[in-house]
């Protein structure tokens, strides 16, 4: 029965009281948005790779490995020789195995050479396989298959032709112009690494270094399809691979064994592990981000107490009268924490309304913009959150709550102003 | 056992500060059944505070107050509320209503606190709203009804009205009236008067009419002079 006077007073001081659950909505769109940040990065973060059991490369960090052969970050100082990864291959332990050869670039992104493995058995997100957008996977020498960002910043289509740079970053001088690749197909956006990606094949990396010694192209050699046709293309060297094993609790024994490689110096890790260490790296970001959110719910509560609290000098004849038709003061107590809790609850709701709709209007473009996949799903913990600020909120409500109690004591039928 | 008066008041002494000399001595003050008393005295007198006490909202007095047979110094704090609710319709000099309720449900409010009185408004009209509507009809509030006036648009002499009509929905006992008519001018004042007067008598409540206006007495059955204990000893 309070409902509705509550209602009908809310109303009246509408401006007020829209302006409290605004700034609580701001709020807790924030908090939430950031938590639902935080969580959608984790996740995508985690499953930048999955399925993958080790990753082995040139002996060096571990955060460095993963770096440049998960991230495409960094470069690797050493390569593995090409007998050691037919080796490990070709152990009875090991399922599949995906090349990786880095070391060139185009307009900024990452040419990757590997095999037809890593259409198969590359995996992302929840066990998600890659498929493509448009054309197919690349199958011979000077073919390649973008990444769906390199493909859109680019704005290439299947059958453009494409110049690799001779290494890394967009404005090198050498490039491999005598050998130009076709865009053969465009892969299906992944958020991760991938995206960014230019793919070809292994053959395609030797076919381009023909002729080159330290870095640059030896003077007069011209390398022409009927003699790359009959040269044996088979890599020397590649940058690292990923592993698959057959069962899953022979993972620690073969990294053991991979780590021991008497023929040259070789490192195994697990992505989990090395992931949960570079996310630690990190994690203070992450908390610092949390707790700025937080303060700002706190701001945005504390500016619906002093709205609450100003409002409580005028209103206090309100509650005079009030007193005087029958209500105690234990009501009129209820009345003003109802309405703390009302105004709560309405901001939190619309904070929501507002967080959800955001997200809806910028999802396509961050992934794009960001490889970030912010996904619709309720964040984990958020439903405590938010409850906590519930609590917060009607609490602050009794600060006010209380000052109409001593006014409707003090006063008694009669306000003092 | 109930005794005939709406209201007793015996051996009253009160004052704000402990050991103040009293502000109000009342020694013996009785309003029978269906009665008007015209309480009168200077500002500062004590005649907003002696409401205070009689609605059980002001504890800390010596001596008994009575509403209805019912001690208010034997009742809780909830209890006094309850009664009020039941048993008194008050009206203020000024700021009786509230502006975000229309004139109706501003009436229909005093229902709202009381099972008793929302009974015998039902009882009487049919339903709260209704009787509402009879009441502020009869206080000539038609054409307020008739054109749907917000609060905030009466005039005063309407707002007095209004509380009237509050005042007296559900039939209680007591009014209390603290100088309604003194933003009134003189015809407004009378008729005003003349009308709750009229109402109260129809419905068998006493009323208890507060102001500093000697002239007003003459409306009245009985008239008490409330002096200062200051001027008085
Ligand atoms: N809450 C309070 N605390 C302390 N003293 C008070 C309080 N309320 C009233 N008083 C004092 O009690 C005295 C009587 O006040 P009261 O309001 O009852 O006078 P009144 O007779 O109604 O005067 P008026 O005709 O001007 O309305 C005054 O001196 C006033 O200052
Ligand atoms: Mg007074």
């Amino acid at each position: 029965m309070m409902i509705d006077l509550l209602w009908k007073s809310l109303k009246n001081r509408r401006g007020t009281a829209l302006l409290c659950v605004l700034t609580i909505a701001f709020s807790v769109a924030l908090l939430a948005g950031v938590e639902k940040v935080r969580q959608d990065m984790r996740e995508g973060f985690f499953n930048t790779v999955s399925e993958t059991d080790l990753i082995v490369g040139a002996r060096t960090g571990q955060i460095e490995l993963l770096l440049y052969s998960v991230f495409h970050l960094g470069s690797a100082t050493n390569n593995i020789r090409w007998s050691s990864y037919q080796r490990i291959t070709n152990d009875s332990a090991v399922q599949w195995t995906i090349p990786v050869s880095l070391g060139d670039s185009h307009k900024g992104f990452r040419v990757v050479g590997t095999s037809a493995s890593f259409f198969e058995h590359f995996r992302f997100g929840r066990d998600k396989s890659l498929s493509m957008s448009t054309g197919r996977s690349f199958n011979a020498v000077h073919e390649v298959t973008l990444g769906a960002k390199v493909a859109k910043t680019l704005g290439y289509k299947v059958g453009d032709q494409v110049i690799i740079a001779h290494g890394l970053g967009s404005t090198s001088f050498s490039q491999h112009k005598d050998q130009p690749f076709t865009v053969v197909g465009i892969l299906a956006p992944t958020g991760t690494p991938v995206d960014q990606s230019l793919l070809v094949s292994l053959e395609s990396i030797s076919a381009i270094h023909i002729g080159w010694r330290a870095g640059v192209p030896m003077p007069g050699f011209k390398a022409d399809a009927d003699k790359l046709a009959t040269m044996d293309l088979t890599p020397k060297e590649i940058t690292a691979f990923m592993v698959g094993l057959k069962t899953k609790t022979q993972v620690f024994q073969m990294q053991r064994a991979i780590n021991r490689y008497s023929k040259e110096p070789l490192m195994a890790i697990l992505p989990g592990v090395a992931l949960q260490e570079l996310w630690q790296v990190l994690g203070g970001v992450e908390k610092a981000m949390l707790l700025v959110s937080a303060c700002v719910v706190l701001a945005g509560l504390t500016g619906m107490l002093g709205v609450l609290l100003t409002g409580m000098q005028q209103r206090r004849r309100e509650l005079a009268l009030l007193r005087a038709i029958g209500a105690s003061p234990f009501y009129l107590l209820r009345l003003v924490i109802a309405e703390a809790c009302i105004l709560t609850a309405t901001g939190i709701a619309a904070g929501l309304a507002l967080l959800w709709g955001t997200l809806a209007a910028i999802q396509s473009i961050v992934q794009e913009g960001l490889g970030l996949y912010l996904t619709f799903g309720w964040p984990t913990g958020l439903g405590e959150i938010l409850t906590a600020v519930l609590i917060a909120g009607t609490l602050a409500g009794t600060l006010p709550a209380w000052k109409a109690w001593r006014y409707t004591l003090a006063d008694g039928l009669t306000p003092k102003i | 056992m109930r005794s005939a008066d709406t209201l007793s008041i015996q051996k009253l002494s009160f004052s704000w500060a402990k050991n103040a000399p009293a502000l109000l001595t009342i020694d013996d003050l009785k309003l029978g059944s269906g009665s008007s008393l015209f309480l009168r005295g200077p500002s500062g007198c004590g005649k907003s505070t002696l409401l205070n006490l009689a609605a059980g909202v002001l504890e800390g007095y010596k001596g008994s107050i009575e509403i209805c047979g019912q001690r208010l110094e034997s009742l809780s704090a909830r209890q006094r509320d309850r009664l009020r609710a039941d048993h008194i319709g008050l009206i203020f000099q000024q700021f009786n209503l509230l502006p975000w309720l229309t004139p109706l449900e501003n009436v229909a409010l005093a229902c709202r606190f009381s099972d008793r009185r929302r009974t015998r408004a039902v009882e009487r009209s049919g339903s709260v709203i209704e009787d509402a509507r009879r009441l502020m009809s009869e206080l000539g509030l038609d054409e307020v009804l008739s054109h749907n006036r917000p609060t905030s648009a009466l005039s005063i002499g309407q707002q007095q009205r209004v509380a009237a009509a509050r005042a007296l929905i559900g039939g209680p006992e007591l009014i209390m009236a603290d100088e309604p008519t003194s933003a009134l001018d003189t015809e407004h004042r009378d008729r005003f008067i003349d009308l709750l007067l009229a109402e109260a008598r129809e419905c068998g409540t006493s009323l208890l009419f507060v102001s500093h206006d000697l002239s007003l007495a003459q409306h009245f059955e009985h008239t008490l002079h409330l002096e200062g204990a200051r001027i008085a000893s």
